[in-house]
């Protein structure tokens, strides 16, 4: 037995790999050009470095439970539903808002799939909003786009 | 060939535009023209309001599905910078959209477009070889950038377009002088620049309307006129000047017509000018619109063409067809359209145009002659020339670039080859070990795998191997990918790089059941194959998985429509796996696919004696052996079977073996019994489990083997190409790939074999060497022949090449890849990547069957349990147990924004165990149905812009109509029923390809009232109906009969009963029925009243009345809510049903009456007497007395009472078939208009 990754001896195995390495050295990822952070956004950062992201990821998954139950019981209220789209037509801000959380925290939309592996290192709150196989394209457009550097907003 | 026709130049200008003329007329002509070659049109998303009105100017020409429309990201005009990384996406997008129509050619003519709309030309971008055929309709743009406004990023579009006229196959020009000047300005040679003139239209009275007498007296003309032709006020001006001139005679007898889209300020400058040379209002005449200007050619005195920018001249062939004078600028495409000198004018010389015209106003024959030469020479330009010849320079380019060499890159393209490698304990690792070496011949690969060590030092010494993380974060550097697909947990990483990475797929097995279920289970991917299981197979799998478990499910369903979803092609090792495919998924999945022969092992010959030594077999014993696990598809049982009824049997010098385990289940148990307590049970064995060395030896020491099969699902047996590499004589049957074998290579018995045959078969190869001989040599030669590593190698080569040039995955990664490199000064935000995702999923071709969306939004919500939800309920059960050959069935809900798949919802209310599905938005192809079965009032008027936008996509849309009382009877609903109705009828009637009412008595109600309201539709609405089921147990009833209804139940029966279902509301007539039976009562008629159905609206004092009835509770119920076992009990108690509404759509419990053999008293309504015809007692009369008088003479009828049990009625299944003869059939009764 031979452990994984070993030397390459042969010529062939030279090439590929060296033209494979040529290729990454290419693709490298443009340094980013951002300004200095934010206060708040080095206080997140602090604060998902200490928590893994877990206190981020927990208030949104309650502030996403929170909306998809308001919105089941809104529902299931006919009288209820019919008040609050006479109240929103006269906000069409509001409304797009509300629509877009309600796509994500629909009370019946149960799991939605994510693709496994890397690519669900890109997924973000708009990711929820899409078909299943626009979803996947997004995902890939987005590791596709940070891979090269030609894009490089969270 | 295929032609594909990009019509943005149609959809960016107004539809009397020149060039909007020139593009329909060249497409409607080479459409009809097109004979054997197949024309498609490409629309563009950008321009919705276009779609329909340009499909349906098409339709005659070219079928539905042929027009295709692809979406974009917006805005894109170029003008914005802003805007350049949605239209570098957007080139893309479009060009891999062109290419997944496979064309031989595409033909453009918005060459020039684009700067200030969304309209996008590209070629090259990523596709070098698509080709394209160019119009150029504005030739001034070649040379001439002052005429372009000025803007910073002008001159960077315009060479961007010239750039693309340069690299386009084929270029087309309106004019001879065109041509010459893009041959000199483009420096194009000579055959790549084609004249394709314009020819006039072929006016219809579609267009024309009006006879030409009323269209002049509509615009003001009332004595012989001078057209005007101008689109532009300066030459306008020019000719009045002209006229202003002419001889007093003259202008007192001619009034002028001026064409144009003329603002309100030009307008006003216009009549000043009139003003200026003394002409009154009443001797000029404006017309606006260009539609109007063509009826009055044929009858103008004089037509004047005055533009000297006139490129195209459609109008100009217009008039001259009418066979009106013409005179034109000598300036412009008018010369060589008229070709004659003295129709040429100059419109900046304003005495001359003035002497010109007077001399043609006084000359008649002059006159006379212009107008003969004009049709004649108009006459000289045909729409069918014009295709007829862009049809021959198409084939003559394709003939050319078919028969260009391909000039291929040197360089060995790099692999990744994603697999497991020995020692992993897979037979495709032993594969991959064999094919990786050959294949090297023509890549560089690097070798992906999943499992910490590679136990073959030559392999890794001379190939780089890689961890699959590695490839994750790397695997868009290679040029192609290659992933070895099995049925077990070795595969389990590859599914999710096959998403993130498409190529192609070698399928080893075609079931892939077992390694998601062990995923799904061991917790590696939640939920993996409960979805593998609905995307391949939709919810009746998921149905039949609950009901019968796993492993029935895993056995019955391949579950891999991912990979041939996300693949670039699909390799497999028997026509008998592509076959699998087209049966699941269809013609698109086969198309994928190509065979590419097993690459055997090779098998070192070994020592016979030595084998047959250490196996205990005596030197001269005839050993017959059967490899593999001993399963029921393996047919052990029969082996055994002949076996013993054979001669070798009996013999003291045959064997029969069979080299494997047995299962721990019952049938291995019971075979080893039957092995055990055979009469010759010492010369049968069953090896157990056996290590390589031990396979080894018992293929070398058998003289023949035995492998059959039954219920194969796709996979290629190893085993067999064991045998036939060490030369084994083999029996096998023809099921599965072993049908594929040749019949001199093996001895093959039929599939579906008797006992009898396969003793034969045995006996023949005993009793005969030389058979055996014959078998071994050509074994020999059949594997160098086919199965040789190098020409397999070779075959893999041209397959992964093909899937890499052609296949849509391959193409949508490389241009992933492109649009994720590409720089521009203003970066995309994530709404942008989304908008490009759903684009681009938008523009895929369709994969898998179509589907038909059930609309279940109001029981996915709340179930109030009336007629239309328990047909809703009817119609999804039916499909769901019986779906519609050919289509899929995802019951859909709907949301603000758009539908969603209710497969929460579905997954509760069919209590699956697991529920691990979510509530994508639905995703609609060409072919999809959605079918309106629900009535979600409420949402579907603000879903036009979701229902156009699938429209675009290629689905229809039908919906069921109920009824249209609320807008006939408004008198009997709440008042806020009425607007709801008409706003959702309008809605369906925008947007509907169809509706279909719930009796012919509503598709009548319905008709009418399109008759009367005159709804706006660009194409017929057609009308169907159908007949509603009414076995209760499909619609899935309610349960439940309470303990103390038993006494009521009674208490019915006491007496006879006349029973009313439904909710209670104005229109039921409940109040006249309580009415006359007081009268009865009081008659002292011994009569039961029973209602059923919940309170509804405007019935409160009817309510209350009942619950103060001094008979409620003795001869009068009212039952709210109760299940629908417990209304079953309560028709079967009854004496009669009353129906007395005074309007239905239907009438379902005329039909549940039926059902019980109870007489039916209805109302004379048209939709009673249609659904019960003459099972019914009929009554008429609104009061309470008539009623009571005719349930008098009902009952006086006695034994005459009508029967209602001859009643033809549907159960939900035939009733969802005549649905679906009319949706998916469309089998319409009516239309309108």
């Amino acid at each position: 037995m031979t452990s994984l990754q070993p030397p390459y001896q042969e010529a062939g195995a030279r090439d590929a790999t060296s033209r494979f390495r040529q290729e990454q050295a290419e693709l490298a990822p443009v340094p980013s050009k951002k300004g200095e952070p934010s206060s708040w956004a080095r206080l997140r950062e602090a604060g998902e470095r200490l928590t893994g992201g877990g206190i981020r990821a927990l208030g949104k998954r309650l502030l996403l439970r929170f909306v998809r139950r308001l919105m089941g019981m809104v529902m299931r209220r006919p009288r209820l539903l019919a008040l609050s789209h006479a109240i929103l037509k006269r906000f069409p801000g509001a409304t797009w808002w509300l629509n877009r959380l309600a796509a994500i925290a629909d009370p019946y939309a149960g799991r939605i799939y994510i693709p496994s592996g890397r690519l669900s290192n890109y997924v973000d709150p708009i990711t929820m909003t899409l078909s299943a196989s626009a979803r996947v394209i997004y995902l890939r457009l987005r590791a596709a786009a940070s891979e090269t550097g030609s894009w490089n907003s969270s | 060939m295929r032609i594909v026709l990009d019509l943005q130049a149609a959809q960016s200008h107004s539809r009397f535009s020149e060039i909007s003329r020139y593009t329909l007329g060249s497409a409607k002509a080479i459409a009809q023209a097109a004979g054997a070659h197949e024309v498609l049109l490409a629309l563009n998303g950008r321009f919705p309001d276009t779609i329909e009105s340009l499909s349906m100017e098409f339709a005659a020409l070219i079928s539905k599905d042929k027009i295709r429309v692809f979406e974009n990201p917006g805005p894109l005009a170029d003008v914005d910078p802003a805007n350049a990384w949605r239209r570098q996406a957007a080139e893309l997008l479009r060009e891999n959209f062109l290419a997944d129509l496979r064309p031989d050619m595409v033909v453009s003519s918005a060459s020039f477009d684009g700067w200030q709309n969304d309209v996008v030309v590209s070629s090259g971008g990523l596709m070098e070889n698509l080709p394209v055929a160019v119009t150029l309709l504005d030739p001034a743009l070649l040379h001439s950038p002052e005429a372009l406004p000025e803007h910073s990023g002008l001159s960077q579009f315009r060479q961007r377009r010239i750039r693309l006229l340069k690299s386009a196959d084929l270029l087309f020009t309106v004019s001879g002088a065109a041509c010459k000047q893009a041959i000199a300005t483009l420096s194009l040679r000579g055959d790549r620049v084609v004249h394709l003139p314009p020819a006039p239209e072929n006016f219809s009275s579609e267009i024309l309307p009006q006879p030409a007498n009323q269209a002049r007296e509509q615009s003001g003309l009332n004595r012989p006129f001078i057209l005007c032709a101008s689109q532009n006020g300066d030459h306008a001006e020019k000719c009045i000047a002209a006229i202003a001139l002419l001889p007093s005679g003259l202008r007192k007898t001619h009034q002028l017509a001026i064409v144009g889209e003329f603002s309100k300020e030009e307008r006003a400058s216009l009549f000043t000018v009139c003003r200026d040379h003394s002409l009154s209002e009443s001797e000029i005449v404006i017309i606006e619109s260009s539609e109007a200007a063509k009826r009055l050619y044929g009858s103008a005195a004089l037509v004047i063409f005055p533009s000297p920018h006139e490129e195209i001249g459609m109008s100009v062939l217009d008039a001259m067809a009418e066979g009106a004078p013409v005179i034109g600028s000598s300036q412009s495409v008018f010369r060589e359209l008229m070709e004659r000198d003295d129709a040429l004018c100059d419109p900046t010389d304003t005495p001359g145009l003035a002497s010109q015209i007077t001399t043609l106003l006084r000359d008649t024959n002059l006159r006379q002659s212009l107008q003969e030469w004009s049709i004649r020479r108009a006459n000289s330009f045909t729409w069918k020339a014009h295709a007829t010849k862009a049809l021959t320079t198409f084939e003559e380019i394709h003939t050319r670039k078919m028969a260009r060499p391909e000039t291929g890159s040197k360089r060995k393209p790099l692999l990744a080859f994603v697999s497991p490698f020995p020692p992993e304990r897979t037979g495709i690792a032993g594969y991959a070990a064999r094919l990786v070496p050959s294949l090297a011949e023509h890549y560089d690969i690097v070798c992906i795998v999943d499992h910490p060590r590679i136990d073959d030092p030559l392999l890794s010494s001379r190939f780089p191997f890689r961890d699959v993380r590695w490839f994750e974060r790397h695997g868009g550097g290679f040029d192609r990918i290659l992933y070895q697909f099995g049925n077990s947990p070795a595969h389990k990483r590859i599914f999710s790089l096959l998403e993130q990475y498409p190529g192609v797929a070698v399928l080893h097995d075609f079931f892939l059941g077992d390694v998601l279920c062990w995923m799904q289970e061991s917790g590696y991917a939640p939920g993996c194959f409960s979805k593998a299981l609905y995307d391949s197979h939709g919810l009746p799998a998921l149905m039949k998985h609950n009901r019968d478990g796993r492993t029935a499910s895993v056995a019955a369903f391949p579950c891999n429509s991912a990979i041939f979803r996300d693949s670039a092609g699909v390799v497999v090792h028997s026509s008998h796996a592509i076959d699998l495919a087209r049966d699941w998924y269809g013609e698109p999945a086969a198309a994928l696919m190509r065979q590419v022969p097993f690459l055997p092992r090779k098998q070192e010959k070994g020592n016979r004696v030595q084998a047959r030594e250490r196996l205990r077999f005596p030197g001269d014993a005839f050993v017959v052996c059967s490899y593999g696990w001993i399963t029921p598809y393996k047919l052990c049982d029969s082996i055994l079977r002949a076996w013993r009824a054979s001669p070798l049997g009996k013999a003291e010098d045959c064997f029969l073996i069979f080299v494997g385990a047995t299962s721990d289940d019952a049938y291995g148990k019971d075979f080893i019994r039957k092995v055990d307590g055979s009469e010759n049970g010492s010369r049968i064995r069953i090896t157990g489990y056996v290590n390589e060395q031990q396979y080894h030896d018992y293929l070398v020491a058998a003289d023949v083997a035995i492998q059959l099969r039954t219920h194969s699902r796709g996979e290629t047996s190893a085993t067999i190409f064991d045998c036939l590499a060490l030369n084994l004589p083999l029996i096998v049957n023809a099921h599965g790939s072993a049908a594929e074998l040749p019949a001199d290579v093996v001895l093959k018995i039929d599939d579906d074999f008797a006992d009898e045959v396969l003793i034969d078969a045995l006996t023949s190869l005993r009793a005969s060497p030389e058979l055996r001989r014959r078998f071994s040599a050509r074994a020999a030669s059949y594997l160098h022949e086919e199965h040789r590593p190098e020409l397999i190698a070779e075959m893999y080569y041209d397959f992964i090449e093909e899937a890499n040039a052609t296949s849509p995955r391959a193409r949508e990664q490389r241009m992933l890849e492109i649009i994720g490199r590409s720089l521009v000064p203003v970066a995309p935000s994530p709404a942008d990547l989304a908008a490009v995702a759903t684009a681009l999923s938008a523009n895929r071709p369709p994969f898998g069957l179509p589907q038909i969306f059930v609309d279940i939004t109001n029981i996915s919500k709340l179930d109030l349990r009336t007629g239309i939800e328990r047909v809703t309920r009817g119609v999804l059960m039916a499909l769901l147990s019986n779906p519609p050959a050919g289509y899929r069935i995802e019951p859909v809900r709907a949301l603000a924004n758009g539908y969603v798949y209710a497969r929460r919802f579905m997954a509760e209310s069919l209590h699956f165990t697991r529920n691990e599905l979510g509530d994508d938005p639905v995703e609609s192809k060409l072919g999809d149905i959605l079918l309106g079965v629900d009535w979600p009032a409420d949402v579907l008027p603000g879903l036009r812009p979701w229902f156009r936008e699938q429209k675009r996509r290629g689905m229809r849309s039908v919906f069921v109509v109920y009824d249209l009382l609320p807008l006939l009877r408004p008198d009997l609903f709440p008042p806020e029923l009425p607007p709801m109705t008409l706003g959702w009828l309008n809605a369906v009637t925008e947007i509907a390809d169809g509706v279909v009412c719930i009796s012919r008595t509503v598709a009548d109600e319905l008709h009418q009232w399109l008759r009367e309201t005159k709804p706006n539709r660009f194409r017929p609405l057609p009308i169907g109906f159908f007949q509603l089921g009414a076995d209760l147990n499909a619609s899935q009833p309610s349960k439940g009969i309470p303990k103390e209804a038993l006494n009521i139940l009674a208490n019915i029966r006491s007496r006879p009963t006349i029973l009313m279902v439904g909710t209670v509301e104005p229109r039921k007539g409940h109040r006249q029925a309580l009415g006359a039976l007081e009268l009865l009562w009081n008659d002292r008629i011994d009569l039961n009243l029973v209602i059923v159905g919940k309170k509804g609206w405007m019935t409160e004092d009817f309510a209350e009345r009942v619950r103060l009835h001094p008979e409620r509770g003795k001869r009068l119920f009212w039952f709210q809510g109760i299940s629908d076992e417990m209304l079953e009990q309560i028709y079967r108690s009854s004496r009669a049903l009353l129906a007395a509404s005074e309007g239905e759509g239907f009438g379902l419990p005329l039909i549940e009456a039926a059902q019980y053999g109870i007489p039916i008293i209805a109302r004379d309504l048209p939709v009673f007497r249609e659904v019960a015809s003459d099972h019914a007692y009929y009554f008429r009369g609104r009061d309470e007395e008539s009623l009571a008088h005719a349930l008098r003479e009902w009952l006086a009828l006695g034994k005459a009472i009508s029967i209602s049990n001859g009643l033809r009625w549907y159960t939900w299944q035939e009733s969802t078939c005549e649905l679906l003869d009319v949706v998916v059939r469309e089998r319409w009764y009516l239309s309108w208009p």
